[in-house]
């Protein structure tokens, strides 16, 4: 579904973003897109809907090249931005002018989201508070059915209730054909969400792999003290939260913000132990 | 699909930016025709509108004068509200584009560049031109009409209509509506200058990402300062000591050629416009 090859962005020469990036997205699936601040998600993302252009490298996003930005393409597309700003009408005024764009509006849909998320039927959009009009956003983009979804800090003002709201409307709201990706550096918000992981940093990808293999390939464990075989460890009240290679083939839940720790400090390790666990597992499927 | 122009994604985007720019328009409508309508009344009530112009008229009285003298001041006030309506309300439509809150929704819009381009010409140029000109023509007529029922009692002499002649050009003497002193080359040309003003200050609103009015403001005040102060040098160093032996302005019609010139200016912008707008990031 979508293609990078090479891709390296600046903003200017000494600001370097993104970096021979390589990377391949897959439909049906929902990707959590980690980093530091400042590692090149949002560049990322807007690179995919064609909003910055790369200096080098390729991108293909369904077919179509977003630097193009042709209507076929935007209308299969839709960004939910960080920074955004909704005009002063109605909520019925914003959909009429605003759903003839995507053929695929799903009303219905949109309706029980926003029932969903407790915002009123026909609101005044400038009344509302930032975390409102962002369910409102976010209902919106859901609602236009468009095959790519590209979401920068969704969760970002979104109060406790709303964010455990929006992973439910997340996870019922995909489809085969769909794909989302999701910007964050709210790490926990993305618990029991995601199926895909994509860690940025030093302008590269450093890792990009399945949760089922990051689960199949190391074990997170809580222990007393910390031990050799330990790939990462983190110190709590506790004892240590650790990551370990998953040599017994043991079903621990995943620890996102662990594993996101553990990737910037040790992603070679990480990755070289992803490798070879998941070489192994093919061999003996 | 045609991703290059379809009638009825224009005509939604028509519809969109109308819905969210109407108030801005309005407001700014509103805001010119005080201020205009201040500046009429202002010139109007002061002392010098009776006054005599010594340059113009002998023996006269000045009741007599005010006649064909007065509402000049309407040539400086229409030409300076005209240049901040038109630049304002020009460099505003682009520049949402520039902010991430607004320039995201903005270019991920499923419209085209041309679709785009088209309604910025439309909102940027064409409505803003035409509702600065509707503006003040209604202003005007208002204000000439109401000084024509008050003052409805007074007489022209020949003398009155002579001099009227020399300032306005017909036989008519008294309070003229503005759109009766300009020719239809006068309103050509300086329609064209209007196009050609918002059209720099659209290109702007897309070009500069911070502050772009300030910036083509700038740019446009260097541009011509520049441009002067070349030919003027170039003027005395190529042509001093020189007799005008065969005045440009005495064959054809020279107003045509500056007026192609002007509408190529124009074209060469939006193409620019066009451009930018494609290679627009935010």
């Amino acid at each position: 579904m979508v293609h990078l090859q090479n891709i390296s962005y600046a903003y200017d020469r000494s600001r370097p973003v993104l970096s021979d990036v390589n990377l391949a997205i897959k439909p049906g699936h929902i990707y959590g897109l980690l980093g530091e601040n400042g590692a090149g998600k949002s560049t990322l993302l807007k690179s995919l809907a064609g909003l910055v252009f790369p200096q080098y490298g390729d991108i293909s996003v369904m077919g179509y090249q977003p630097a193009a930005r042709t209507p076929e393409f935007l209308s299969q597309v839709f960004v939910i931005p960080e920074e955004f700003t909704l005009p002063p009408v109605r909520l019925s005024r914003y959909l009429d002018t605003y759903t003839p764009f995507y053929r695929d509006f799903d009303r219905v849909l949109f309706d029980q989201l926003l029932a969903d998320f407790d915002i009123g039927s026909d609101v005044h959009l400038e009344q509302l508070s930032y975390c409102q009009k962002k369910k409102v956003l976010i209902a919106f983009g859901l609602a236009t059915k468009t095959r790519l979804l590209l979401m920068d800090e969704p969760t970002n003002g979104l109060d406790i209730p709303s964010k455990s709201q929006f992973r439910k409307i997340m996870a019922t709201a995909l489809s085969e054909d769909r794909c989302f990706i999701i910007s964050t550096h709210q790490v926990r918000d993305l618990d029991n969400l995601i199926d895909e992981l994509i860690i940025l940093g030093n302008q590269r990808v450093v890792l990009a792999a399945s949760i089922e293999q990051i689960c199949q390939s190391f074990a997170f464990k809580s222990a007393a003290a910390m031990t050799d075989d330990m790939l990462y460890a983190e110190q709590t009240l506790t004892g240590v939260h650790a990551i370990l290679p998953n040599t017994q083939a043991e079903e621990t839940r995943i620890d996102i913000e662990l594993f996101f720790k553990a990737a910037l400090v040790k992603g070679s390790q990480i990755t070289h132990v992803l490798t070879q666990a998941t070489r192994h597992h093919e061999q003996h499927i | 699909m045609n991703n290059t122009f379809s009638t009825r994604r224009f005509g939604l985007l028509l519809r969109k930016q109308w819905i969210e720019n109407w108030k801005v328009y309005l407001a700014s409508s509103a805001i010119l025709f005080g201020c205009i309508s201040l500046f009429y009344i202002l010139n109007i009530v002061s002392d010098n509108f009776f006054q005599r112009d010594s340059h113009h008229i002998t023996g006269m009285d000045a009741y007599t004068y005010f006649r064909f003298s007065s509402l000049r001041f309407r040539e400086g006030i229409l030409a300076l509200s005209g240049i901040g309506y038109i630049t304002l309300l020009s460099g505003h439509y682009y520049s949402r584009l520039s902010k991430p809150a607004t320039g995201i929704q903005e270019l991920t819009l499923p419209v085209s560049v041309t679709e785009k381009l088209l309604g910025g010409l439309i909102f940027g140029s064409l409505l803003t031109i035409f509702t600065f000109i509707a503006v003040c023509l209604v202003t005007d007529t208002a204000f000439v009409a109401a000084l024509r029922v008050i003052y409805s009692d007074v007489t022209f002499d020949n003398k009155a209509v002579e001099l009227s002649q020399v300032n306005y050009g017909d036989g008519e003497a008294g309070f003229k509506y503005y759109y009766q002193v300009l020719d239809v080359k006068s309103r050509t040309i300086l329609l064209l200058f209007a196009f050609l003003l918002s059209s720099v200050f659209t290109l702007g609103s897309i070009y500069f990402r911070r502050f772009p009015f300030i910036k083509t403001a700038f740019f446009v005040v260097a541009l011509i300062s520049s441009l002067t102060a070349t030919q003027e040098f170039l003027n005395k160093m190529l042509l001093k000591d020189r007799v005008e032996i065969n005045h440009f302005a005495a064959n054809g019609h020279p107003e045509v050629f500056f007026i192609m010139f002007l509408i190529t200016l124009i074209g060469s912008l939006w193409a620019a416009t066009y451009f930018r707008l494609k290679e627009k990031e935010v």
